[in-house]
């Protein structure tokens, strides 16, 4: 550069207050062209949440099989009521749709009766943060998760008596086929699992 | 004293702390040998394989001006004090993490798709450690990688802690406190997202119970939870997602905030320790030149760990696979490690009559025992150095020094009992096991910090002599030798 000596050219006349502004529109246009980067990246990230499989759900009529081979079960076999004596707790899929954690189903045997009469069944995942319950009862008689110790009674529509979860396990329907299976008899009192 | 150093050094001053007078400026005690520098004057006259040697050295130097970078940074002075080596631990357990994790990472398949193994049904992922397992050398990885996890975020806190305590996160080094408990929350997320990467049932059950927490968030949760769970946690979008999160994402965040934070020290000077202020003038940093003394002590510092690491690793099993097994119907009774267990404690705590239904959706014990309260934690951490007092007036301008804590007795009374009550929530963790009630837990874990902070306070403030100089660094270290005053900025 030859003005390094610090004299410099005569400068053409220009509109000042034209430079300055015209300054401040690029500097905007800088700023607003970074933002549009940013979001660029940002905002597909919105499309990326939606890649969950489809899920199967819990539809009436579906036979009951164990979850696993706990309880004196096999997994995947069809759920007798004559296998649950009063106080059991087992935990069962309906029937191929064990790919759903939620579709888990907790049944306990209150008390003896024909068909369905002394059966409850509740979700089995914990309303609190969603682990799964435990099949067993404690030994108070309640339904108990292993994760913070939140408790429900399966006597009273599976209401909260202790614990930190707030919302009683959803219920649902149970029959029983005349071949003795359960099967699920409608569909959850309510939205399964922490919500 | 001799000067052992080889002709790559620049000289540096070194003198005994008797030399120097106090409170004034160091005095060399006779004139150290001069090294040439490297470069034109030395070539002229030095015999053939140095002249060589000279050359070769002329070419990088020509390059990349080492003798400038050296006395730029080389000559950076490290105060010497062992609590002054938990933040290197933390860096040194970073590296080890990446190094053992790339091995992993040659491995590990992030899929959670069912595979047929052995006549077995299991999560790939799940299938895939299991190989790792298989291969010795691959175990002793993934051991040394789980083991240099924990030490990352115990060195990490353990150095928070010190600057606490020594009262250094005060003007003008705030931003640097607040980029630490950032490196500390990066920390135990890069932790949390590991959680998941086995696909056991461990992994599956605390996993979806951070998914749970996310979508507790009114109004955003469930936008939240599935972008970085990739949908309804468990599902075949999971894995992919935290696995680029674990291996990248948030490592390089850790990295740019390490780098930061490294900038930001150099920017500031070290904080030192009190003895410093009788050997040197304000301003000036006492202590050991990063090259080579630090290098060195670091570099042995990294060797033992790295030692230690894989001793403990070959020794000690953490977590194998075969613990918890695939995952499967049942939830396992699990617990976060320690560093994640005091939110666990909290979380079974909270009462359930503790959910608020407002316009923007419930506000449920699940976000303000997961989300609200480490919140509430966290942001008082953030804001230490605007709640200490001693921060404020401008009667300092500058805190260069630590301060013994016992000097402190509100700071040392207020982080005791900090420390204490997260202590009482790892009880509450436990507090089934323990027998006790959840009112129980609740009376305790507030009664007995408010014991141990009046009865730190009541002892701090009798400034007991004798036991107010065991902490204090001040006391200490008077005699080092090779400790140097830094040179103020462009005097070389
Ligand atoms: S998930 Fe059941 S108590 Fe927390």
């Amino acid at each position: 550069m030859d003005n390094v000596t610090g004299t410099r050219s005569p400068a053409p006349e220009v509109d000042e207050h034209w430079m300055v502004n015209r300054r401040r529109a690029l500097k905007w246009l800088i700023r607003a062209g970074y933002g549009a980067f940013a979001l660029a990246f940002a905002l597909p990230a919105l499309a990326l949440r939606a890649l969950s499989q489809q899920q199967s759900e819990v539809a009436s009529g579906d036979p009951l099989v164990y979850a696993s081979n706990a309880g004196g079960g096999t997994a995947g076999q069809p759920v007798m009521a004559s296998d649950l004596a009063v106080g059991d707790g087992i935990q069962a899929f309906p029937q191929g749709k064990d790919d759903n954690q939620t579709n888990l189903i907790q049944i306990v045997r209150l008390g003896d009766g024909e068909g369905a009469e002394g059966l409850v069944a509740y979700s089995a995942i914990c309303t609190h943060l969603g682990c799964v319950v435990y099949a067993d009862l404690n030994q108070d008689g309640n339904i108990a998760c292993p994760c913070h110790n939140s408790q429900f009674d399966p006597t009273a529509e599976a209401e909260v008596t202790g614990g930190p979860a707030d919302r009683a396990l959803p219920s649902i329907e149970l029959s029983v086929t005349p071949e003795g299976i359960i099967s699920v008899a409608g569909r959850f009192s309510g939205p399964i699992g922490p919500s | 004293m001799t000067d052992q150093r080889g002709p790559a050094v620049p000289p540096v001053t070194i003198m005994p702390a008797s030399e120097v007078r106090p409170g004034g400026r160091a005095a060399p005690r006779t004139a150290p040998r001069q090294v040439p520098r490297t470069g034109e004057g030395r070539r002229v006259a030095a015999p053939r394989a140095a002249k060589r040697d000279a050359s070769r050295a002329g070419w990088v130097e020509e390059r990349l001006d080492v003798t400038g970078l050296n006395a730029k940074y080389g000559r950076k002075a490290f105060p010497v004090h062992t609590t002054f080596f938990l933040g290197e631990m933390a860096a040194f357990a970073f590296i080890i993490l990446i190094v053992t994790g790339i091995y992993l990472g040659l491995i590990y398949i992030p899929s959670s798709a069912p595979v047929e193994v052995d006549g077995q049904e299991l999560p790939e992922a799940y299938a895939s450690v299991r190989l790792i397992e298989s291969i010795p050398v691959a175990n002793l990885f993934r051991n040394v990688h789980h083991w240099a996890a924990h030490v990352m975020v115990l060195a990490t806190l353990l150095h928070l802690i010190r600057i606490f305590f020594f009262g250094t996160y005060r003007r003008p080094r705030e931003l640097n406190w607040i980029i630490g408990v950032v490196m500390l929350i990066l920390t135990l997320v890069a932790g949390f997202l590991g959680y998941a990467l086995p696909f056991d049932s461990y992994a599956v059950t605390a996993t979806g119970i951070g998914y749970s927490i996310a979508r507790s968030i009114p109004w955003v949760g469930n936008v939240a939870a599935e972008l970085f769970f990739g949908g309804a946690f468990p599902t075949l979008g999971s894995l992919p997602r935290l696995y680029t999160l674990h291996i990248f994402v948030v490592p390089a965040l850790i990295a740019l905030t390490t780098a930061a934070h490294i900038l930001l020290i150099v920017k500031n000077k070290h904080s030192q320790p009190g003895y410093a202020r009788k050997l040197a003038e304000p301003g000036r940093v006492l202590g050991v030149p990063a090259w080579p003394y630090q290098a060195l002590l670091a570099g042995q510092l990294f060797l033992l760990m790295f030692g230690a690491l894989f001793i403990l690793s070959a020794l000690f099993e953490i977590h194998p696979l075969a613990a918890y097994g695939p995952p499967g119907p049942g939830t396992p009774a699990v617990k976060p490690d320690w560093y994640l267990l005091w939110v666990y404690g909290f979380l079974d705590i909270v009462p359930a009559s503790l959910t608020l239904t407002t316009p923007i959706g419930t506000i449920g014990p699940q976000f303000i025992g997961g989300i609200v309260f480490p919140g509430i934690i966290f942001t008082l951490i953030f804001l230490a150095p605007w709640l200490d007092r001693t921060n404020r007036g401008r009667d300092v301008p500058r805190f260069e020094y630590l301060q013994p804590p016992a000097q402190a007795p509100v700071r040392l009374t207020i982080g005791v009992g900090f420390l204490t009550y997260i202590g009482m929530l790892f009880v509450a963790g436990y507090h089934v096991e323990l027998g006790l009630s959840i009112a129980q837990t609740w009376y305790l874990s507030l009664i007995v910090p408010a014991v141990v902070m009046a009865a730190t306070y009541g002892i701090a403030r009798q400034r007991d002599p004798a036991w107010s100089r065991r902490f204090d660094p001040s006391a200490e270290e008077e005699d080092e030798e090779v400790l140097y005053v830094e040179a103020p900025r462009g005097d070389q």
